[in-house]
């Protein structure tokens, strides 16, 4: 039975037999910390058997206290909520990394806070973009739900070459979406929760990234076919994506360069799609598709126009561009992708050399709409850009 | 004095991501997505637009314009985003072929 005088965790008691190592090493760390948590919860236990009360909660000094928030016509977002000066004003350095949130009375109990290792994503132009805010809004508002929005029962069969050809395209969008998903996760945990704002946004993404992987999972298994081939050259594009070494340049390979080549075949997807549930899959993809590559195109222009010497920031950038156009070249010319674009670009295997044609349209938008979105972002891809213009298709 | 109608718009190379519609102040809300378009490209009611300019440096794809400043372009645009029209007008030339 646990007393007073019993609460104090014995620090020098063995490891008990039968425990995972995992729990006892955490076991130990945690009665390393226990001159500070301890003291606190020594402090706690002694107060509350003395019957008094701490009131210190109460004490609004450093507060912001008396700041009223209005909700504009669309309701209360962060927009409003930032338009506060005490609340909304975004550091370039974040000083905390714990989880005290920004606008609270957080100062007072620096030593007090445990500190979080793994926040160490700490200045805000890794982070940042002018849209962020925004773009977290219309997240909200245009979730869908594969389940019940794509208009299953109404799939009408298809012939098998251009069933094959959209279940292996489905299968390479599946592969997209769980990096898509993943990039993301590898970073949120490591940001300073004083940008809770793009932790915000990036979960948003996750939810989008999840919901593909659902919708073309179910759209390859529901005309009948099913899943295909897994692409090894897109993989390791993939691969590159997910273990870029900062979360700015991971962006830009995901979401300006990976996305926005998604989104460019999502654009498409008039042409693609032969059934009218294929089209809405499309419709709705990208819709989410046109918010990641938004963020990451403005991520890198807030990148950029922070850096203290862009110059240098601009020679790291396009030395990583250099690699991670090469990769997403070995994706963008692979069989398992642009075979079945071009059998569903030219309605079916017999037309495959016109739908080629069509690929090659198709290969000359995403090289440009790429290309316009490194200038948007203030960064000039082309002279150096090492994906060709065209096609290199000869017929 | 009744205040005219606003000067900016967007033009076809919009790629819908929406971040300009929430930058309108609520209680003009003059940006909407348009429906129907398969490109979820959105628009701005001239006569609800007060001309701010708040939606502009949310755009990533420099989409819109002060038509004051940029004169109209017929709502075509410029650049990358402008390309799909060549795929659009091959797959529409490949229709006309096959009827």
């Amino acid at each position: 039975m646990t007393t007073m005088d019993n609460i104090v965790p014995n620090l020098s008691a063995p490891p008990i037999e039968g425990v995972a190592d995992t729990t006892t090493a955490y076991q130990q760390r945690y009665k390393g910390f226990y001159d500070q948590w301890g003291e606190l919860l020594q402090t706690n236990m002694d107060r509350l058997q003395a019957g008094s009360f701490h009131l210190g909660w109460m004490d609004r000094d450093g507060s912001h206290w008396g700041t009223k928030v209005k909700p504009s016509s669309r309701g209360l977002t962060y927009m409003d909520m930032n338009r506060s000066k005490a609340y909304g004003t975004i550091p370039e350095k974040s000083e905390f990394r714990n989880f005290a949130p920004r606008g609270s009375i957080r100062d007072r109990y620096a030593d007090q806070l445990p500190v979080i290792d793994e926040y160490d994503v700490l200045e805000r132009m890794h982070v940042w973009s002018d849209n962020l805010e925004t773009l977290y809004e219309e997240a909200k508002v245009r979730q869908w739900n594969s389940t019940t929005d794509i208009p299953w029962s109404e799939l009408k069969p298809v012939s098998e070459d251009l069933e094959m050809a959209t279940c292996q395209l489905s299968t390479f969008l599946t592969e997209v979406e769980f990096v898509a998903g993943d990039f993301p996760s590898r970073w949120i945990y490591r940001i300073s929760p004083d940008f809770f704002e793009a932790k915000n946004f990036l979960v948003s993404q996750m939810m989008d990234e999840a919901r593909h992987m659902e919708v073309f999972r179910k759209r390859a298994l529901a005309g009948g076919g099913g899943l295909l081939h897994p692409s090894p050259a897109f993989e390791w594009a993939l691969k590159a994506i997910l273990e870029s070494p900062t979360h700015t340049q991971g962006t830009f390979l995901l979401n300006v360069l990976g996305e926005g080549l998604v989104l460019s075949i999502f654009r498409a997807g008039e042409f693609l799609s032969k059934t009218h549930v294929d089209k809405e899959i499309f419709r709705l993809c990208m819709q989410d598709e046109a918010r990641h590559v938004s963020y990451g195109t403005m991520e890198l222009k807030s990148y950029l126009d922070a850096a203290p010497n862009r110059e240098a920031a601009l020679i790291d950038m396009h030395a990583f561009a250099d690699i991670g156009e090469q990769v997403i070249l070995t994706a963008l010319t692979d069989p398992y992708i642009l075979e079945p674009l071009a059998v569903l670009m030219g309605d079916g295997i017999k037309n495959i050399d016109d739908g080629m044609e069509g690929v090659t349209f198709l290969w000359a938008t995403i090289v440009e709409e790429y290309l316009q979105r490194c200038d948007r972002a203030g960064f000039d891809r082309r002279a150096k850009c090492t994906i060709p213009l065209e096609y290199p298709w000869s017929a | 004095m009744a205040r005219g109608p606003g000067s900016f718009y967007i033009d076809a190379t919009c790629i819908g991501c929406g971040a300009c519609e929430h930058a309108c102040p609520g209680k003009v809300d003059a940006i909407y997505k348009v429906d129907g378009d398969f490109l979820g490209r959105f628009a701005i009611v001239l006569d609800d637009c007060i001309d701010c300019g708040l939606c502009i440096p949310t755009c990533p794809v420099d989409c819109i314009h002060d038509a004051r400043v940029d004169g109209i372009t017929q709502g075509e645009g410029e650049g990358g985003y402008t390309r799909i029209k060549e795929l659009q007008a091959w797959a529409a030339d490949r229709v006309d072929h096959a009827d």
